[in-house]
């Protein structure tokens, strides 16, 4: 039977798996850290216009 | 000299921890404070908490050991830790958790399900079945710490118990959940350095990741029976693959692997971590710490089990008798002292986090669940925590008595609470988050369904545990009597909370509960 870093397929997989699971942890946030942008930070564009149409 | 190190430490570990309960009875203002920590946490201390909440002395110690015999296929386990433990657990429990918690101003699993479907009842029977079965696990835990003293410092475990569980129950008692976080924020980092030497320790005396696996994948059922190790008859394909398909040792890890792995969904004191968040930003960001955190802890003990076992062969060691000794064993025999003490007070740190949440979610469970909203209706904040603080000492007393007369292997204990509590609780939890036509019924249907299911085939099938109840298991036939009860009572769980919710819909009460729950998500 071949051997990945001396492990069979099956817990090669787990073991590459749990890798990946905790980079994708890390990037999960990062996304929501700097390229996701925050509902609270979205410029309020239906307010401006509300605005706007009650000034006119 | 071991001994008055020992005691060195354990003072500065008291003073540390006894100086963080007192920080947290100064800031302990109001029911929600102690309960949930003032729904004020930020995202280090809750994934570190949630960290170390969820890997106890039990994991560290126990699990490596199991990995020593079951070998390295129970990785599976550490991706499922991240997975479903984190990811899974964060994104589509913790923030909906979060919010349905705020908007029933609940501080528990219990008094949410209470809440949510307008019964006392359901709530203080609840209670009653998270407090029971948490001091076994809690004794688990103890157990798992009272061997690594064994076989370390052959001091007396009994007394360092003792000590242990007065320094835990001083702080959880006086702090709340401000005390149990921070402090779980300090071990937590502890058991994150001993871990990490450890696994990069044994790496490198055995050439690098590689090799280390290569030497553990090359050891003969005949070269492990030499040292008396069961992975001779329990790794039959080698430690570094997995067993025959639905042989004994598959199964037996297919249990371990899904009873802690899917188990950690329902898991009353981690979901305080949720209601303890400040926010939802609060929540995600501490996603990236808790994978991390876990990796480092799970995926490393894990790792290593397996390689114990080349070298207790290189070295000349036999195997200690019972899993849970094994990494004690090659750590106290292999490792500079210095390191000793340290894998140590790691494994403290590991067993007192983890303890401390029990009590802290065992406490609540007693004091608000039970008492207070069963039976004492209406009573003052101040009251409310002085009985769960008396709840809490109680709780502790009894997890003592049980830890003086151990039960069975620590991580079978633990796999046993996990699956018990996802049986019971998994099925109501998520349908109360998810489904709004779940109806009071539906969740009565689906927790009593999936706790006395679990019950019945642990008392009488489960081959670990129905011999030492009634003799023999009544389905003696293989496969069925390994199959862990969580396979078949947490789909059983939904299925009857989902029919009983629709044959008995809510009533006018309940829908509009409904509707406040729902209101912010």
């Amino acid at each position: 039977m071949s051997l990945i870093l001396g492990m069979d397929t099956w817990v090669f997989t787990a073991w590459i798996l749990t890798i990946i699971a905790a980079i994708a942890c890390v990037i999960y946030g990062i996304y929501y850290e700097y390229l996701k942008k925050n509902d609270e930070e979205k410029p309020p564009i239906k307010k401006d216009e509300k605005q706007k149409e009650e000034e006119k | 000299m071991d001994v008055v190190f020992f005691a060195v430490f354990m003072a500065l570990f008291a003073a540390m921890f006894g100086f963080l309960g007192y920080l947290g009875y100064k800031k302990t203002k109001t029911a929600e404070d102690y309960y949930v920590a003032g729904r004020n946490m930020g995202p280090i201390v809750i994934a570190f908490s949630y960290g170390a909440t969820f890997i106890s002395a039990v994991a560290l110690i126990g699990f490596s050991g199991i990995a020593s015999i079951y070998g390295h296929s129970i990785l599976w386990l550490a991706f499922l830790n991240i997975f479903v433990g984190i990811l899974i657990a964060f994104i589509f429990y913790g923030f909906r958790t979060r919010k349905m918690g705020l908007s029933l101003k609940a501080v528990t699993l219990p008094e949410m399900l209470g809440n949510r479907f307008n019964s006392i009842r359901l709530q203080s029977v609840s209670g009653l079945i998270i407090a029971i079965f948490m001091i076994a696990y809690a004794s688990a835990v103890f157990l798992a710490i009272a061997s690594l003293f064994q076989v370390t410092f052959g001091i007396s475990y009994e007394l360092c118990v003792v000590i242990f569980t007065v320094v835990v129950g001083a702080y959880l008692v006086v702090g709340g959940l401000y005390a149990v976080m921070w402090t779980h924020a300090v071990q937590g980092i502890l058991m994150l350095v001993g871990m990490l030497i450890l696994t990069i320790g044994i790496y490198a005396m055995l050439g690098g990741v590689g090799p280390a696996h290569e030497a553990a994948a090359s050891l003969t059922p005949e070269i492990l029976e030499s040292i008396g190790s069961p992975a001779a008859t329990k790794a039959p394909n080698g430690l570094t693959s997995i067993p025959p398909a639905l042989s004994p040792p598959f199964m037996m890890v297919l249990t371990l692997i899904f009873g802690v792995g899917i188990g950690v969904l329902a898991q009353p004191q981690l979901i305080v971590r949720y209601l303890s968040a400040k926010s939802e930003k609060a929540l995600r960001r501490a996603i990236p710490y808790g994978g991390i955190f876990i990796l480092l802890m799970t995926f490393t003990a894990f790792s290593i089990g397996p390689l114990c076992n080349v070298l207790m062969v290189n070295n000349g060691l036999v195997y200690p008798g019972t899993p849970d000794k094994v990494l004690p064993l090659v750590v106290s025999e292999l490792f500079p002292q210095w390191f000793v003490f340290l894998f140590l007070f790691a494994v403290l740190a590991a067993a007192m986090s983890t303890a401390s949440a029990l009590f802290h979610t065992a406490g609540a469970s007693i004091g608000r669940d039970v008492f207070e909203k069963g039976m004492m209706k209406g009573i003052s904040h101040e009251k409310s925590i002085k009985i769960t603080r008396i709840a809490t000492i109680i709780i502790v007393i009894a997890t003592l008595i049980i830890t003086l007369n151990p039960l069975d292997v620590v991580a079978i204990m633990c796999a046993f609470f996990f699956g018990l509590m996802a049986c019971t609780f998994l099925a109501p939890y998520t349908f109360m988050l998810y489904w709004k036509k779940t109806s009071r019924a539906g969740a009565w249907a689906g927790m009593l369904g999936g706790f006395i299911f679990t019950m019945l085939w642990y008392a009488l099938v489960y081959f670990k545990t129905a011999p030492q109840i009634i003799g023999s298991s009544l389905i003696n036939e293989y496969v069925w009597n390994m199959l862990d009860p969580l396979f078949i009572g947490v789909p059983l769980s939904f299925l009857l909370t989902y029919i009983f919710s629709v044959l008995m819909k809510q009533d006018k009460e309940e829908q509009k509960l409904m509707k406040k729950a729902f209101q912010n998500i």
